[in-house]
């Protein structure tokens, strides 16, 4: 359960003017529901699930994940959700174990706990065979599926994921995407951002269209169509911006 | 803090540095192989060097001929060879010859042919001319000795006149303290270099490693508090540097036992070994040194957004962090109280009495605190700061200043690190410039000082950081309570900064010398002006000027960030370390702790000038007025201060603080 109400962000220019990376945005995820935020580059998408995953603080605004405060329960905040985006990294000189072990010790798990958690994992994602090699040395598809098993190791009951698909090909891409639907069967609730429209239309149970830090509409794949009487996400999105744009000039 | 998570945080820091192979070649190998290398290398060059200038014959000219028994000296030597020459200067000064003995002989009727003089030319710059003057020179002495013994017993008087007595010098200190004193060198500068390497690039990796990877973000997403997060680094950079420290130590030892042992001509004279007690204090003492070292480095290095920035910006510091090493190490300089809270110099200074056996338990006990509460101290601030989404998110900016006023946003008032530079700025201005003016001007150079260099500065900083000035000088009204109850308590905080100001005169009776030059620079008597200028200049002078700096610029900026004990106790402390006396510090830090208070209190800075220009303006005039001073004869010490000023004092501060608080409310706080 993800709720924000009127969260922003601001940030500084070298000039020292304001840049509004995202306007006041409120919205509700839902158990079980996975939520698409659609946009192009610069949008705000990464700004505003940063600050739902407590990286960075937000100007104003209040957010609540998991009936957790986002400004007053950041620790809890954090045990409750499993962030994966292009910029979270993973330690190049530990093997998958070890990574998984050290994160496991920074969510209170006890080393039992832990090692049943990680064969769990290692089995569900078939990553047995390279477990013990060390990060660096992995292809890129198993490192995403490292970096799949960091974000469930503590089994979280909310997803925050970041273009979790950019610059992967399509088997790694398809091990993610599979991922996601699953985790919604067990009652998750989901927040993915992508700037692929099919990705977003084969996935998700609600769509934000967003631009410019701008929330433009939030509806299902089938109130859109309906909306604008046109089938794919991509026109449809079109119509929103170029909309938007009239609106302001 | 969490114990438990700075422990798996430091576990997994620790597992992964030491996966880096540069820093184990820093950490392990340099130390292996630097020093057995670097000794056989020198040792072999300079030995080699050293044995063949031995075995070479020097080329000596000889001017005019040599009388016999000196030629035969000259010429039987099988270290010198004698050759002819034209132009014997030109020769010498090409080196076709390394020396020129020139025997000038005035008269030749002399039956013994003793010359007059005799020469020996040289070229200073060269080993090899060098060592021939050395061995002529023995010749020519020798042959000096001879003559003196001819003409004694030619005069018929007993040779044995010519030594009246015996002597020689003796050397008592032992082998191991000649060898101690060529260790107390080697020893704080290598190790401080190689804890300086070995420590570099953890910390680096560490911080903008971790940013430039991109891991940062990965680990914050994690339940783990950023100061535990930076605790565990810290202990990795440190451990590093410790480990490296000693397997540095160990190595040296191993390689300066064994080889000087080798060099059998030194060994006699020289010994190398320390005693178990030294070794294990040397080693303990690494500790502090890698603790501090660690604690710099890591804070600089946070600023980095890149390995490469990080290294860039690193630079310099590893030049300041060598300064008190060499500092240290220049002949004469001795631990004492105050080098003793001097970090890495104290170290340096220590290891130097260690390896000579003079030190005390007393200098282990300071040099080993003040190092780790300089380190804790810096740890604490910058963990603060590791804590700021700025520093942490800094992607692709770093320590990037933008110079041009244009690109500045406007700010009620400076943020602190900007505040304390340009503090520091103008305090090293001071330091540098005042001397020089206040000796060549006398009482207008301290005008200038005022104005010039730190009011003009503090204006000059505040328009160009667009910073509002009513805000940030406290230019504001106070009303009659907040300014009845400023004067009541500036007249007890003044007496009793006074009293303690006396307590410390008896307890550092040479605190009472070190004030003269002060008193002399404020004696409008001797100066020739009239009081009332005096006033202006020493009073009203510095009441503006340092006012406005750190009751204004300082205190508007820290009371936004700090607590309100905070905020005072650090301008005060700012105001204390200013007047660059360690004797005026406390008098001084108090004077600041009342100006502060008031000025944070009423938001006035009109409050403070006054305070302080009275302070200021008292002083010249109880210089300047014999019969003034003798109304206040408790105040310059002349008579014991009366235990009821005392109470008095309290009192009017009580009654001050107590007036202050009923008359103002505290407004910008939340």
């Amino acid at each position: 359960m993800i709720k924000t109400e009127n969260i922003s962000k601001i940030f500084w220019d070298q000039k020292g003017g304001e840049i509004k990376a995202v306007l006041p945005t409120s919205l509700e995820v839902h158990p079980g529901e996975i939520f698409g935020l659609l946009g192009p580059n610069g949008a705000g998408k990464t700004t505003f699930l940063r600050m739902l995953a407590t990286v960075i603080s937000p100007t104003a605004g209040s957010a609540e994940i998991n009936g957790f405060d986002l400004l007053t329960q950041p620790d809890d905040i954090k045990k409750s959700i499993g962030f994966l985006s292009g910029n979270t990294k993973l330690y190049g000189r530990l093997s998958p174990r070890e990574l998984l072990d050290y994160f496991g010790q920074l969510y209170d798990m006890i080393s039992c706990q832990i090692k049943l958690r990680c064969q769990e994992i290692f089995d569900l994602l078939d990553m047995n065979d390279f477990a013990d090699q060390r990060i660096e040395s992995l292809s890129t598809g198993q490192t995403q599926k490292t970096s799949i098993a960091r974000c469930i190791l503590h089994d979280p009951p909310v997803y925050i994921l970041d273009e979790p698909t950019l610059g992967l090909d399509i088997l790694t891409s398809r091990t993610i995407i599979q991922f996601i639907r699953d985790t919604t069967k067990t009652g998750k609730t989901v927040i993915f951002s992508t700037h692929y429209m099919e990705e977003a239309e084969l996935l998700c149970h609600r769509i934000g269209l967003i631009n410019q830090g701008n929330i433009l509409d939030i509806d299902s794949l089938k109130g859109y169509q309906q909306k604008s009487g046109k089938s794919h996400l991509a026109d449809i999105f079109l119509d929103y911006v170029s909309n938007a744009r009239g609106i302001q000039s | 803090m969490n114990l438990k998570k700075i422990t798996a945080v430091y576990k997994k820091e620790l597992k992964d540095t030491l996966r880096d192979k540069r820093t184990i070649l820093m950490m392990v190998l340099v130390p292996i192989v630097m020093y057995p290398v670097l000794f056989i290398l020198m040792n072999q060059i300079q030995s080699a060097g050293l044995a063949k200038l031995e075995l070479e014959k020097s080329r000596i000219a000889i001017k005019s001929a040599a009388p016999v028994y000196l030629d035969s000296l000259l010429k039987n030597d099988d270290k010198l060879f004698m050759v002819c020459s034209e132009d014997p200067m030109a020769d010498l000064k090409n080196g076709s010859i390394q020396g020129i003995v020139d025997i000038k002989t005035m008269t030749i009727e002399k039956s013994s042919a003793i010359p007059d003089s005799i020469l020996i030319y040289y070229d200073g710059a060269v080993e090899r001319s060098q060592m021939a003057n050395s061995r002529t020179t023995k010749l020519v002495e020798q042959y000096k000795r001879q003559s003196q013994k001819d003409n004694v017993s030619q005069a018929g008087l007993d040779t044995a006149i010519l030594e009246p007595f015996g002597w020689r010098s003796g050397n008592i200190a032992p082998p191991s303290r000649m060898g101690g004193r060529i260790l107390g060198f080697l020893i704080p500068l290598f190790l401080v270099i190689t804890i300086l390497m070995g420590a570099m690039y953890p910390a680096i990796d560490l911080t903008a490693g971790e940013k430039e990877r991109g891991t940062l973000e990965t680990i914050l997403t994690a339940p783990v508090a950023k100061m535990d997060l930076f605790m565990g680094k810290y202990l990795t950079v440190s451990t590093i540097a410790i480990i490296t420290g000693i397997l540095n130590l160990v190595s040296m030892m191993m390689t300066f036992g064994l080889g000087f042992i080798q060099l059998g001509v030194i060994s006699g004279k020289m010994d190398f070994s320390l005693s178990p007690l030294t070794l294990v204090l040397i080693l303990f003492m690494i500790i502090p040194l890698a603790l501090f070292i660690g604690a710099v480095l890591l804070s600089v290095s946070l600023f980095a957004r890149s390995f490469k920035d990080a290294q860039n910006i690193i630079t310099p510091v590893y030049l300041a962090l060598m300064m008190p090493t060499f500092i240290a190490l220049s002949p004469g300089i001795q631990l004492n109280g105050f080098l003793a809270l001097v970090p890495v110099a104290n170290i340096t200074l220590l290891f130097k009495d260690l390896l000579l056996n003079t030190f005390s338990a007393e200098n282990i006990f300071l040099v080993f605190l003040s190092n780790c509460v300089f380190a804790l101290l810096g740890i604490m601030t910058v963990s603060r700061l590791f804590g700021s989404e700025q520093v942490l998110m800094a992607e692709g900016k770093g320590l990037q200043f933008s110079f041009k006023r244009s690109r500045i946003r406007p700010v009620d008032v400076l943020p602190p690190s900007t505040a304390v530079i340009i503090c520091t700025v103008i305090m090293i201005l001071l330091f540098y410039v005042a001397g020089v003016l206040q000796l060549r001007m006398n009482h207008w150079g301290i005008a200038i000082t005022e104005w010039g260099l730190i009011f003009l500065p503090v204006l000059l900083a505040l328009w160009y950081f667009k910073a509002n000035y009513r805000m940030s000088l406290h230019l504001r009204g106070f009303n009659f309570g907040a300014g009845l109850g400023a004067i009541l308590l500036y007249i007890g905080s003044m007496g009793l900064a006074n009293w303690v100001d006396l307590m410390q005169a008896k307890v550092f009776p040479e605190s009472v010398k070190a004030l003269e030059p002060l008193q002399k620079m404020l004696d409008v008597n001797a100066l020739g002006i009239s009081p009332w200028l005096g006033v202006f200049l020493f009073g009203l002078g510095p009441g503006i000027c340092e006012e406005l700096l750190f009751r204004g610029m300082l205190l508007s900026s820290f009371r936004k960030k700090m607590a309100p004990a905070a905020a005072i106790v650090a301008v005060a402390l700012l105001f204390g370390i200013f007047h660059m006396s360690i004797f005026r510090f406390v008098p001084t830090f108090l004077l600041g702790i009342y100006f502060t208070y008031v000025v944070y209190r009423t938001g006035s800075i009109y409050l403070s000038i006054l305070a302080h220009t009275l302070n200021n303006s008292l002083a010249v005039l109880l210089i300047y007025s014999p019969t003034l001073a003798s109304k206040f004869m408790w105040l310059t010490g002349e008579k014991p201060f009366p235990p009821q000023a005392i109470a008095v004092m309290t009192g009017l501060v009580i009654l001050g603080v107590f007036c202050i608080h009923h008359s103002t409310k505290l407004t910008d706080r939340k």
